[in-house]
């Protein structure tokens, strides 16, 4: 359960140096990490407020939580590589190079369908939240899970680019 | 088992041995299984988005990293280990010893095995490495100190299964402190017995002068403990609080006490926290999109009833469990076994009258182990690749301390006081 924490990713051989796509990844990377800031900041206000202000706040705790499942998703999509998650890759490193390669580019293909099969439906029960409202926020909910879909069709797209890419 | 379910199991092994990530692999199996049912595939998103926005203790979990990280960002660790090795480095394998002290201090402020491995451990590593030992012994010790991590208090799969078990986080935490113990104990005697084996080289002794000074500089650091745990059982923070203020702690120590802190590598800390719970909470989205096909099939009911009619006494069904626990744990990730079977098992330990406190720090004492056992040990593959160290050297050297930790979950099941004792004193469970 957890990184490889010597941070390498994938997908790093097509960006040259200099490129928009370095300056796009940073941005990638800076939001996610303003995005912890703020899971942060907002929990520490909550605190400060009830025993420094002694006024609680009631929707901080709603705010840190939708700032979290943000930066989960966000962080998913944009910034991670395929090959930070944790994966089992005995079989593969044990396969012949060229059938592992084969594999692994059928399997990215069924797992990208799957997704972009999931997404309208997806789109469709979360489109379907409008009306409902956070609790104490009163925001509304389909803007709230959004990033679920988002997250999805990224990473649709990251397995149909593995699929297809040149090694 | 019905055809869905069936199809769900087989997609979520292909996929995963064909290396697609777990977290992936979940998700797609649960698709599979909603599609073959005839039901919403919009059902996803239900599923997951309810369960991240209704758990608030969820979020303590990237506050937990967050202070890890912050640690590890500003000498902390250093400090630690200096401290250490003013205590135990005369010891023969004074250095593997040094680890083991290191790994109960680091866990008792950071609840995840990996933040322990990557950081205090890797600089132990190094040490060890400088002094003459095996380098597969260091990366062994290492991986196997790290797993306190999650079973000393706080810990991040205690969050977890609080969670799902419906259990007390205040006391599973204080379930976790004599079994970790204990763990400890039983390392530094492997390590002792090791090291007069392979007479491996003892350290030379701190002058007394410098002792206080180097024992002080660790004072500080210590502190931050007492804010965590007397937060939470003060009744002064929720989990999550505590772990925001325990990074706070952190931070203030780090940045303006010791000055050691730059903007980089906070906006690094920051950025590495970012990752590590995208990581580990898209593998609890998967588990739990998994788990809707688990409640809807009522596997977990069915299997209660199983086992109700199979006539296993409590004792019995732990020793299957946790020998079940061991095979699997050799072959699948920590998180999927917290997340997806242990939920199986809950109505069962209900049924046969097993406390969930003490079951849950049992089965979490047990997933630990698999982090360490090969084939499959994710702290073996992340020193391994932190370190450049071959990962068959490090497994030829792990099994001594897989065994003793074995013999130490072995204990908790014939023993259920040692897991019981603590929180039965402190009021916290009957």
């Amino acid at each position: 359960m957890g990184p490889q924490a010597d941070g390498r990713s994938d997908g790093g051989a097509l960006i040259q140096p200099g490129s928009p796509g370095i300056f796009l990844r940073r941005a990638a990377a800076a939001g996610s990490a303003l995005l912890v800031a703020a899971v942060f900041i907002a929990i520490l206000t909550g605190v400060s407020r009830r025993y420094v202000f002694g006024v609680p706040l009631v929707w901080i705790d709603e705010l840190s939580t939708v700032l979290f499942v943000w930066s989960i998703f966000w962080t998913g999509a944009c910034v991670l590589g395929l090959r930070e998650h944790v994966s089992f890759d005995l079989v593969h490193q044990a396969l012949p190079a060229r059938v592992a390669d084969l594999l692994w580019r059928v399997v990215c293909v069924l797992v990208a369908i799957a997704f972009l099969a999931a997404l309208p439906k997806l789109w469709n029960y979360i489109g379907f939240l409008w009306r409902e409202r956070t609790p104490a926020l009163q925001w509304r909910l389909d803007y709230v899970y959004a990033c679920f879909a988002l997250f999805i069709a990224a990473a649709a797209l990251r397995f149909a680019w593995e699929a297809v890419r040149r090694r | 088992m019905s055809g869905p379910f069936l199809l769900l199991v087989v997609m979520f092994f292909v996929l995963t041995l064909a290396r697609v990530p777990v977290a992936f692999a979940m998700l797609v199996a649960a698709l599979a299984y909603l599609a073959a049912a005839g039901r919403d595939l919009g059902l996803l998103a239900d599923q997951v988005m309810n369960t991240l926005m209704n758990n608030y203790l969820l979020v303590a979990i990237p506050m937990f990293l967050l202070a890890a990280n912050l640690m590890n960002a500003g000498s902390i660790s250093d400090r630690l280990f200096a401290a250490c090795h003013v205590l135990v480095g005369r010891m023969r394998g004074g250095l593997a010893q040094v680890d083991v002290l290191v790994s109960v201090l680091f866990a008792s402020m950071s609840g995840s095995a990996i933040a322990d491995a990557a950081g205090p451990g890797l600089v132990t590593i190094r040490a060890m490495e400088k002094a003459g030992y095996p380098r597969g012994f260091a990366a062994a010790i290492v991986a196997a100190s790290s797993v306190l991590g999650p079973i000393i208090p706080p810990s991040i799969p205690m969050v977890l299964y609080a969670l799902i078990a419906n259990a007390s986080v205040a006391a599973l935490f204080l379930g976790g402190v004599v079994p970790g113990l204990l763990m400890a104990a039983a390392m530094m005697g492997v390590v002792a017995l090791t090291a007069r084996r392979r007479n491996f080289p003892v350290e030379p002794p701190v002058p007394a002068a410098e002792r206080p000074r180097i024992l002080a500089r660790a004072l500080l650091p210590l502190g931050m403990p007492v804010v965590l745990l007397g937060g939470i059982y003060g009744g002064v923070f929720t989990p999550t609080e505590a772990a925001a203020v325990a990074a706070l702690y952190a931070l203030l120590l780090a940045g303006v006490a010791y000055r050691e802190l730059s903007l980089r590598s906070v906006f690094g800390a920051f950025l590495e926290t970012g990752r590590q719970s995208a990581i580990i909470l898209l593998m609890i989205c998967g588990a739990f999109a998994v788990n809707y096909a688990v409640t809807a099939e009522q596997l977990d009911k069915a299997l209660a009833g199983w086992i109700g009619g199979q006539g296993l006494s409590p004792l019995g069904f732990l020793v299957l469990v946790n020998l079940l626990f061991l095979v699997l744990g050799c072959f699948l990730d920590a998180t999927t076994m917290l997340l997806v079977l242990v939920p199986v098992l809950l109505p069962t330990v209900a049924a046969l009258g097993i406390d969930p406190v003490y079951f849950g720090v049992v089965i979490i004492f047990n997933i630990t182990i698999g982090l360490v056992s090969p084939p499959y040990g994710l702290l073996l593959f992340v020193l391994a690749a932190l370190t450049r160290i071959p990962l068959g050297e490090i497994i030829r050297e792990s099994w001594a301390f897989v065994g003793s930790m074995a013999a130490a979950l072995a204990l908790l099941v014939v023993f259920p006081g040692i897991v019981m004792w603590l929180p039965r004193v402190l009021g916290y469970v009957r």
